[in-house]
């Protein structure tokens, strides 16, 4: 089986763009693997839950936190449908009232990074992202460049942004303009 | 004119080199350009917009109507430009507008001289009316007139600039950084609110940055900007105008970041468009002075009061040696103490008969002589003001005596101020007349989001300034849900007088026939005369918003800054009635002028609109296919081989693809994962055909109409499993079609347990077409592709180079064909693993228009026949709808203008001779007059390998029943008539024994 090849290959060409003096945002890329959604209807907790368990987790989660245990990150996208990053194959928890879909090449993560992602994120999302407001555990549902994706916040100052992988490279290029005046540090692809 | 030796928020030791008409200026760091031309000697700045009259600096700040300049050369040139805005900045060039050949020698001057000829509505009348239910008249005239108007010219050129767009939020945004705005953002932000405040000035201050340098103001501001700028919770922009009040609680502000540089620096943009979405606002936007109405108020030298005190104390330049100050009002006395101070002999001629002692003190203490009952009746001179006639008056204006002549070379105009609530109106709608200051306010209501502070809101002191601020700060702080301690007000300080006590109602000077001395400008921009809005009211222009567009009063940058006031008071005369009674039109975004490239930021260009790309996209490039847009998509649209063009290579690849096999990356296809128990009920309400019977490994195709019973769409579908389907839609229709199926499953059939997911990215999809595709995919995979193992209609998975795929015989082409899909990250592998194997089976890649010729040959319908106009019956689709249930537009198709018999239908159309038929082009019978829309259209068109002539689709009335006539086919656009016959569109093996095989 070969590799999977990531939408942003010609993309991440790794050096320093921009303010010549700045290092305000480092822009990667990371392989989301294995990404699995489940939903349901009616008492969608009661048969989503014995899949959370076999996976460590307890609950259903709520729309703004994401839950994270070892590799696996679960996002609750909607009341009845989940996004599970990280996990074996679910295609045997499917069920009459249990809708399984394998998603693992629909989105690509763009990784932002510095201490001006914050301020980059405000360029070309609608939704507050202040610390107070987006803080790390965080994610919302939002659009960039017209473009639907799932932005985490990863860390104080870092979010991985889940872009679907046909937009993806158009997405780059907004985060790479956008990010100039900053000072750009393209990492090395992962 | 002069620059004093001191004084001035100036920096002496930082000349700047800046030029106006090639004529190197004397500006200093800390300037505008019209302070540079000012101390220049520079008072002949433009020409006005319609009488191309000589205009100076009015003003010294947004309000300006007449020093309007061309900006920069190259890409960064920019019309329009407020001198009295533009920070001075080393290389700052600059030049006269809307004057030909030079601005001292005009030729449009002449308009000036025709004046009588080109009043209030004198296009209308003038060139519309001479010949009755003809417009040539006007057509021939339009040319000339729009060539004469507007002021400034764009460039063509490239902006070579950034722009960048940025989201905010705050509890508090508080709009002005004068005297109010510093005070309501100190309790804002002491209570622990995060504020926002903007500036547009590149200081804070305000109406303080107009006080001589060493004031008490000076040290209040800087006291309280250091504890601002030791808040974290609070934001200080200064260069930043805020423009617009939206809904929504959203105000948009522009940062102009790189405007005072000759260029952007080290990748910064040249200006940021904020988007604030703030739970308050404190509108602290200060007043604009009224100018006063007289003969010749718009000849350089006149200047709005506060302006020339702004250029004495903020820039050292005193503006004139002999000044006359015209005021009604008792702002003005400050300004006479400062210019007298300065050096200036001045003569403060006041309006009223009666003015408090203390107040004439103010100027006569500093040298001034204080003229008392007196107005300007008319200011002299050709190209700068060199003499003032001023005569007594009455309370109304009107000259009550004999004139007398002022040598001057500066009258300094103050007829009150005017608050500046146009965001406010933005949102709110009309403000208010408040009878006190003479102008309108926001009216008072403690819930409104916005709330004005200090002279917007017609303050009458500076304490009052300061404490309303203060206040203000609090309340929004409150409400937005902070409880914390403001702390004590700042001390206040002195300041001079403002201009509500005493203020006279009288703002125009009058001869003792009632009438203006010479020309007198309401709206100094668009040369709005007085006797312009009289003549309006003659004609019966009774509302204010049709005096405003009738005269154009109030248009362009002014927005009603200066003209409101004083055009509303003519108006009210006019009528005999009140000013409220007579009303005020409603402020619009923008407050100043915007560039559009702000508004733009970033989405021109390669990021116009996003780009979608193909798993499989950049193969395509690397082998030199020509890719074409479809929808959002970036497709191969050819591959051409050495020398060829379109033409040729779309030809060569379809015949190939029916001699040979070729492949095509159809990754566009919209796919939607549809699953759920009653995932087969729901295809069955969203396409017109039955789905219930469809076993699992079997596809079908389906039609999809909208609820108004015109086709939406179609595509196959393939049963994955139990619960599982698997959706495809047309390229173009796919979020169209999942925004439907999403929406009617949250609201119509919210009693259906099915989930639909888009999966267009999870999949690659290849369509391998030819009568050597199953030899090929045989070859290159492990599945049996036989005939009877995968009949039409059917899939099967396999594993091609080590990828699980999924085959789906069906065909687009009319030839045997399949289609793979592959997880999308491996797409690429798929397809050069089959383009490898290809290799043997003489395999050509083949693009969309080759595609495209393919399935016209077959008579498929696609997007040009899917075009929101067309019904099932109208394409010869009908068979497939079921009469056994209902189904989104089952109803609706049934109309009887959808059922008419002459209604065109999908017909094929072999052209006759060399040319193809272009799309949209007619279709008339093959005699008779050609008129009208004609009997139909043509779809599709291409030349067609297989039958070696030109062939094209089209909808024709009663198209069933002319087979075999022959018509015209028009091209209207291009001039061109060609003939064709009209056969069935299915023109290739219309039995489909080759895609059976």
């Amino acid at each position: 089986m070969p590799e999977p090849l990531s939408p942003l290959t010609n993309k991440t060409v790794a050096g320093h763009f921009g303010a010549g003096d700045a290092h305000g945002v480092t822009l990667g890329t990371r392989r989301v693997s294995s990404l699995w959604q489940i939903a349901g209807w009616g008492d969608f907790e009661a048969v989503a839950k014995p899949v959370l368990t076999s996976l460590g987790l307890s609950g259903l989660g709520c729309f703004r936190h994401a839950q994270q245990l070892g590799a696996v990150t679960v996002w609750r996208i909607a009341p009845d449908k989940i996004l599970l990053e990280g996990v074996r194959d679910l295609a045997a928890a499917a069920s009459e009232e249990l809708m399984v879909l394998d998603l693992g090449h629909t989105r690509t993560a763009i990784t932002v990074e510095g201490s001006a992602s914050r301020d980059l994120l405000a360029q070309v999302i609608a939704i507050d992202t202040a610390p107070a407001a987006f803080g790390p555990g965080e994610f919302l549902q939002t659009g960039i460049h017209h473009v639907g994706v799932l932005i985490h916040c990863t860390g104080p100052d870092r979010f991985d942004i889940l872009v679907p992988c046909t937009w993806a490279e158009t997405i780059w290029e907004v985060l790479f303009d956008n990010a100039l005046p900053h000072g750009l540090t393209i990492e090395e692809a992962a | 004119m002069k620059r004093l030796a001191t004084g001035g928020r100036i920096d002496r030791s930082k000349p700047l080199t800046v030029s106006f008409d090639g004529k190197s200026l004397p500006a200093l760091q800390g300037d505008t350009l019209s302070a540079a031309m000012l101390a220049g000697g520079v008072s002949l700045v433009a020409r006005s917009f319609k009488y191309h009259r000589p205009r100076g600096v009015f003003s010294a700040g947004v309000e300006e109507p007449g020093a309007m300049v061309h900006l920069r050369d190259g890409g960064r040139h920019e019309p329009n430009a407020r001198a009295t805005v533009i920070e001075a900045f080393d290389g700052l060039v600059s030049s006269s507008q809307n004057a030909w050949p030079n601005l001292n020698f005009d030729v449009g001057a002449v308009n000036n001289w025709a004046s009588p000829f080109l009043s209030a509505g004198f296009y209308y009348k003038t060139f519309i009316g001479p010949f009755k239910h003809s417009t040539k008249f006007w057509m021939m005239c339009e040319t000339f007139i729009r060539r004469a108007a507007g002021m400034g010219r764009a460039t063509h050129q490239t902006d070579p600039d950034t722009y960048e767009k940025r989201n905010a939020f705050f509890d508090v945004l508080v709009i002005g950084g004068g005297v109010a705005g510093l005070s309501a953002t100190l309790s804002a932000g002491r209570m622990g609110a995060q504020v926002m405040l903007v500036e547009q000035d590149f200081d804070l201050g305000g109406a303080v940055l107009s006080d001589p340098v060493g004031s008490e103001s000076e040290s209040w501001v800087s006291v309280v900007r250091d504890e601002l700028l030791a808040m974290e919770n609070v934001r200080l922009l200064t260069r930043t105008t805020a423009i617009g009040a939206y809904d929504g609680d959203t105000y948009a502000l522009v940062e102009r970041v790189s405007d005072h540089l000759k260029a952007p620096q080290n990748h910064q943009v040249r200006q940021r468009y904020w988007l604030v979405h703030a739970k308050r606002v404190i509108m602290a936007t200060g007043a604009i002075e009224r100018p006063l109405v007289f003969g010749g108020n718009d000849k350089p030298g006149v200047m709005l009061a506060g302006a020339a005190r702004s250029y004495l104390n903020r820039h050292a330049i005193l503006a004139g040696q002999n000044v006359v100050v015209a005021t009604n009002n008792n702002s003005a006395y400050e300004v006479a103490a400062d210019l007298s101070q300065a050096g200036a002999s001045v003569q403060l001629v006041d309006m009223r008969v009666s003015v408090a002692d203390s107040t004439q003190a103010i100027a006569r203490a500093a040298g001034a002589t204080v003229v008392l009952g007196h107005g300007v009746l008319e200011a002299k001179g050709v190209k700068a003001v060199n003499r003032a006639i001023i005569a007594p008056v009455d309370v109304s204006g009107r000259a009550i005596g004999p004139a007398k002549t002022l040598k001057t070379d500066l009258i300094a105009i103050s007829g009150g101020w005017a608050p500046a609530v146009h965001l406010w109106s933005q949102r709110f709608g009309k403000p208010v007349h408040d009878k006190a200051s003479a102008g309108f306010v926001a009216p008072d209501n403690p819930d409104c989001p916005i709330q004005a502070a200090g002279t917007t809101a017609a303050a009458a002191s500076l304490d009052e300034v300061l404490t309303q601020g203060f206040n203000q700060g609090v309340a929004a702080a409150q409400a937005a849900g902070f409880t914390g301690d403001a702390g004590e007000i700042p001390v206040t300080f002195d300041t001079g007088p403002f201009w509500q006590a005493g203020l006279s109602p009288a703002w125009a000077t009058f001869n003792a026939k009632g009438k203006c001395q010479g020309k007198a400008f309401v709206d100094f921009q668009h040369d709005v005369k007085i006797n312009d809005i009289d003549q309006a009211h003659l004609e019966g222009y009774v509302s204010v918003e049709h005096l405003k567009r009738y005269t154009t009063l109030g248009m362009a940058t002014d927005q009603g800054k200066l003209a409101n006031i004083n055009a509303l008071s003519r108006m009210a005369e006019l009528r005999g009635l009140e000013i409220p009674e007579v009303g005020t039109t409603t402020f619009r975004p923008p407050f100043t002028p915007t560039s559009i490239g702000s508004i733009v930021g970033h989405e021109h260009g390669r990021h116009f609109r996003p780009t979608r790309l193909s798993p499989i996209h950049h193969w395509h490039v690397e082998n030199g296919a020509k890719m074409t847009e479809a929808g959002a998509w970036m497709r191969p649209w050819y591959y051409p081989e050495t020398g060829e063009d379109l033409r040729a290579a779309y030809v060569r690849e379809a015949a190939h693809v029916r001699g040979h096999v070729g492949m095509v990356d159809v990754s566009t296809l919209g796919k939607i994962a549809v699953q759920g128990p009653d995932a087969a009920e729901f295809l069955n309400r969203m396409y017109v055909n039955g789905w219930k019977t469809l076993a699992v490994g079997r596809l079908r195709y389906g039609v999809m109409l909208r609820e108004d019973g015109f086709v939406m769409d179609d595509g196959a579908t393939a049963r994955l499993g139990e619960h599982d389907y698997f959706m495809s839609t047309t390229t173009v229709n796919a979020a169209k079609v999942l925004a439907l199926a999403e929406h009617l499953l949250q609201t119509a059939w919210k009693d259906l347990r099915v989930h639909v997911t888009t999966v267009t990215d999870q999949w690659a999809a290849i369509a391998v077409a030819g009568p050597k595709s199953r030899a090929l995919l045989s070859a290159v995979s492990d599945a049996d592709l036989s005939r009877e193992a995968l009949p039409s209609n059917h899939f099967t998975k396999a594993s091609i180079g080590s990828v699980e795929v999924r085959i789906h015989r069906m065909s687009y082409s009319g030839e045997l064909a399949y289609e793979v899909y592959t997880p999308s990250g491996f797409g690429r592998h798929v397809w050069e693993t089959i383009h490898a194997a290809g290799k043997a089976h003489n395999l050509r890649p083949y693009g969309t228009e080759s595609m495209g010729a393919l399935r016209i040959e077959k008579g498929h319908v696609a997007g040009p026949e899917l075009e929101g106009r067309t019904t099932m019956k109208d394409l010869g689709l009908e068979g497939f709808a079921s009469s056994k249930k209902p189904f989104v537009g089952s109803v609706l198709r049934k109309r009887p203008v959808l059922e008419d018999p002459e209604r065109p239908i999908l017909v094929g159309l072999e052209i006759e001779g060399e040319k193809g038929a272009k799309p949209g082009s007619l279709l008339f019978p093959a005699d008779g007059e050609a008129k009208g829309h004609g009997d139909g259209w043509v779809s599709s068109t291409t030349w067609s390998p297989a039958l070696g002539c030109n062939i094209a689709m089209g909808l024709l009335k009663n198209g069933k029943s002319r087979k075999g006539e022959t018509i015209r086919v028009i091209n209207f656009v291009g001039g061109e008539t060609l003939t064709a016959k009209v056969v069935s569109h299915h023109f290739f093996d219309p039995k489909g024994e080759r895609q059976n095989a």
